[in-house]
């Protein structure tokens, strides 16, 4: 029976912190003054949360990785060279006091960098074939989307700026300005309908993440 | 199923793990709990599902609905394999004994959807308010077979589907039924497997989803198979048992059926791998698809089918070989067409532009209204107020990222304005000292710009939304340290004595975005809440993303460049304006990228081209065969 009092006030007292802090945000976006600092200092535990959330991932990954090492699970080479970068940045940003020392940018210019845009790169080929392979569905609406992404993708191309091709930029200023637009408009609206009624449900407590 | 939470007594679902009221476990119900077990047993006592399941594993011809009339059972069958309901009621007898499911008795009336499957020519009349036959068939066409006839008259590519596919499957939408994979799959007798025709199968390369090894024996939950299930267990464990070389699943030959030994222990075997084989006739029409061909795969021999049950990798098996199948030619012929032909392009594009430099000459630009916007936003901010500029973007698009914000932050040094940089992207610091640092340390343009005096890095501002909002009310608690030195920003000239407290503090706010989002949360966040005006620098994939917020008062997004050809234009803007002593400028080839992304144009035009030429000729060469 105790048990049953504890867990229904806790509930109460999540649907009730979860009011207030949905309440004050809202408020606080409209006005200026009281409610609008808390409403600040709220955006501001959310990024010191987000903050310890960071860490905690990385305690779990190098946990995950190197157990998998020790382990010498399929592929733990892999995980060796994760452990290995990961302790390695980390020692240069804490020896040289800061996360912009020399050292560290020096990694971030010359390891990171070209092997996000490498990997990045890889994009190339497979839309690539994506595209051929859309048309092979047979559906109009892949005929017509292929038709579109093909005016759009030559209509800005440099070199088509020069007449008498430049009649291929007005058809893609037109496609990007009516509709494309259009379509994103309705796209963001319904995304917005969608999470002020997701958030008007999670304010007056019929769902809630926050307990799951 | 629902369960009771023993903490606060609220019903919650099954298939939680935790109460939904008070976030206490729930109690766990696996094989060994009583009721569940019980209420399996139960399950099958109903008539109609064991006759269901009677059906299942009838012998068979193949799955091809066309073939699916009733056929005479194999002559080699053993008269074991399909007994009689009687002989089936008498063997689940013992288990009868024990108290029937309270919820649904033993001699209840199955449901409409099983007396359909059961008794396909059985009408039922249409309850209150339902739709005529002709109302459904112009509502939902898809329920008519294709020898209704409609359907016939309609032009090329659905009859073209059929001719692979063996005919529609009615009763599935044609979503459902024309290309599902699994289905296809399925449905595919062996014969046609090596036919030229299914090389048009359109669905190269996609596999059904099964997990991964290693994750098979642990997700293989036991509990979790109905009753029918472990009867393939029992029959492939079996014959393993007797065949230690267990073939592939793809065979050309029946297989004996395997009686089970009676005290055949279940569970110790069906926690073992999860691929099994049961002998099971032909479907009907829409029937055993309904109920059990999703979970079976491949049907590749006379009399029997492979099984995969949850968690198995028999299915990508099987995808993988009748793709082998249908594909024929070498490996190289198979590499090439058209994936290798493609890359081939894209190789021989790349190479043209490094080496070739393709004639494309000095790109003309056109005069964009966005880059002179931009270019007049950064003009109009006042000399004693800093630029806050956002690095929000990664490396995987630093290409055209990089090019941007150079031309972005040359201009705002060549005007002498101080800056700060902010990120909501963990790689955006890292950008930001780069470019800033390149900028400063050019010793031709000598601008003259010292750090902490005329400009700041600041770090990575987490949380997004949220953090964008902390930016308002107060800049310096949001970020109290920088970057570079990790040293309170007060210590700096450009902040010192609270010069800035807040974004209002700001002249102008520049978004370098990689993403809507972090456009989006600029513009939701900061510029809809504050008078303070804001331009974005995007990728040209962005740029339509970009625009439904352009020129729209609440948001004050006043100017958007996109893409290397937008940082060219801007490059051109400065150099009009006399601002010709920038490194972008003298150092950058932008001409050489652009003619580049004019390969990369045309490239993709080809291939688009191409597709349609390709599937042009398949359609002719298919009408004339």
């Amino acid at each position: 029976m105790s048990n049953r009092i504890t867990s229904t006030v806790i509930l109460i007292l999540n649907l009730v912190l979860a009011y207030v802090a949905g309440v004050i945000s809202i408020v606080g976006f409209f006005t200026r003054g009281t409610v609008s600092d808390w409403g600040g200092m709220l955006a501001q535990w959310v990024a010191v949360l987000v903050g310890f959330a960071l860490l905690v991932g990385l305690a779990n990954l190098m946990k995950v990785h190197i157990g998998r090492v020790i382990r010498r699970k399929s592929d733990w080479l892999y995980s060796l060279i994760v452990v290995g970068s990961a302790i390695t940045v980390l020692a240069l940003g804490l020896i040289g006091g800061s996360p912009g020392t020399d050292s560290v940018a020096w990694v971030f210019k010359w390891m990171y960098q070209p092997l996000g845009a490498a990997l990045f790169s890889l994009l190339a080929f497979f839309l690539t074939t994506a595209l051929f392979r859309s048309l092979r569905m047979k559906s109009r609406e892949a005929a017509v989307l292929l038709v579109i992404a093909g005016l759009v993708v030559i209509g800005q191309a440099p070199f088509i700026a020069t007449p008498p091709l430049d009649i291929l930029v007005s058809i893609k200023d037109w496609i990007l300005d009516y509709p494309a637009l259009a379509g994103i408009r309705a796209i963001i609206l319904g995304v917005a309908f969608g999470a002020i009624g997701l958030s008007i449900r999670i304010l007056l407590g019929f769902d809630r993440p926050y307990m799951e | 199923m629902d369960v009771t939470c023993l903490n606060c007594g609220a019903i919650n679902r099954n298939t939680g793990r935790f109460c939904a009221r008070c976030g206490q476990p729930l109690p766990k119900i696996d094989a060994g709990n009583d009721s569940s077990e019980s209420g399996e047993r139960n399950a099958l006592e109903l008539p109609w599902l064991q006759a269901v399941k009677d059906k299942g594993v009838l012998p068979t011809t193949g799955l091809d609905a066309q073939k699916a009339e009733p056929q005479p059972p194999a002559a080699q069958e053993p008269p074991q394999q399909q007994p009689p309901p009687d002989e089936v009621q008498a063997a689940q007898a013992p288990e009868q004994d024990e108290p029937p499911k309270p919820a649904e008795p033993a001699d209840a009336p199955p449901p409409t959807w099983v007396v359909s499957i059961l008794e396909p020519t059985a009408t039922t009349p249409p309850p209150e308010g339902s739709y005529e036959s002709e109302e459904l068939a112009h509502i939902m066409p898809w329920v008519h077979s294709p020898a209704e006839g409609e359907q016939h008259d309609e032009a090329g590519e659905a009859e073209d589907e059929d001719e692979v596919q063996g005919g529609k499957t009615p009763g599935l939408p044609p979503w459902l039924g024309d290309v599902t994979v699994q289905e296809t799959l399925q449905s595919a007798p062996v014969q046609q497997s090596t036919n030229s025709d299914l090389t048009d199968f359109d669905i190269e390369g996609i596999e059904p989803f099964t997990l991964p090894h290693g994750e098979l024996q642990e997700d293989a939950a036991p509990a979790t198979l109905p009753d029918f299930m472990r009867q393939a267990d029992i029959a492939s464990a079996a014959r393993q048992a007797q065949d230690a070389t267990h073939p592939t699943p793809i065979e050309s030959e029946p297989r004996p059926v395997i009686v089970p030994p009676s005290d055949f222990n279940i569970e110790e075997m069906v926690a073992g791998p999860v691929g099994r084989e049961i002998p099971v006739r032909s479907p009907r029409p829409g029937a055993v698809e309904a109920l059990a061909s999703l979970l079976q795969p491949a049907a590749t021999t006379e009399t029997h089918r492979t099984v995969a049950l949850p968690g198995t990798g028999l299915l990508s098996e099987m995808a993988n070989t009748e793709r082998t199948n249908r594909r024929g030619g070498s490996k190289l012929t198979r590499w090439l067409f058209p994936d290798g032909l493609i890359y081939l392009l894209i190789l021989a594009s790349l190479l043209a532009v490094v080496i070739i430099k393709p004639p494309f000459g000095d790109t003309s630009v056109p005069p964009s209204p966005g880059v002179t916007a931009f270019y007049d936003a950064i003009e109009q901010v006042p000399t004693n107020m800093p630029v806050l500029v956002a690095y929000d973007w990664d490396a995987g698009k630093s290409a055209e990222m990089s090019v941007l914000a150079t031309a972005v932050m040359q201009h705002i040094m060549q005007r002498g304005l101080s800056f700060v940089t902010v990120s909501t992207v963990p790689q955006g610091p890292g950008f930001a000292q780069e470019i800033t640092d390149a900028l400063k340390n050019d010793t031709t343009a000598n601008y003259g710009y010292e750090y902490g005096t005329n400009y700041l890095v600041l770090g990575y501002l987490p949380g997004s939304e949220a953090a964008l909002r902390s930016l308002i009310e107060n800049f310096r608690r949001a970020l109290p340290l920088d970057y570079v030195n990790s040293r309170a920003i007060d210590s700096y000239q450009l902040t010192a004595g609270g010069a800035l407290n807040k974004i209002e503090d700001f002249g102008l706010i520049v978004d370098l975005a990689g993403s809507e989002a972090d456009m989006r949360n600029w513009i939701e966040q900061i510029a809809a809440r504050t008078n303070v005006p804001l331009v974005a620098a995007v990728p040209q994939g962005l740029d339509p993303m970009a625009r439904p917020y352009l020129g729209v008062p609440g948001a004050k997004l006043t100017a958007v460049v996109s893409g290397a050809a937008g940082a060219y234009a801007y490059v051109h803007e400065l150099e009009q304006h006399g601002h010709t002593n920038g490194p972008l400028t003298r150092t950058v080839d932008l001409n050489t990228r652009l003619n580049a992304q004019s390969i990369a144009a045309l490239l993709v035009a080809l291939v688009i081209a191409a597709a349609f030429v390709a599937q042009g000729a398949r359609k002719i060469l298919r009408r004339r065969a």
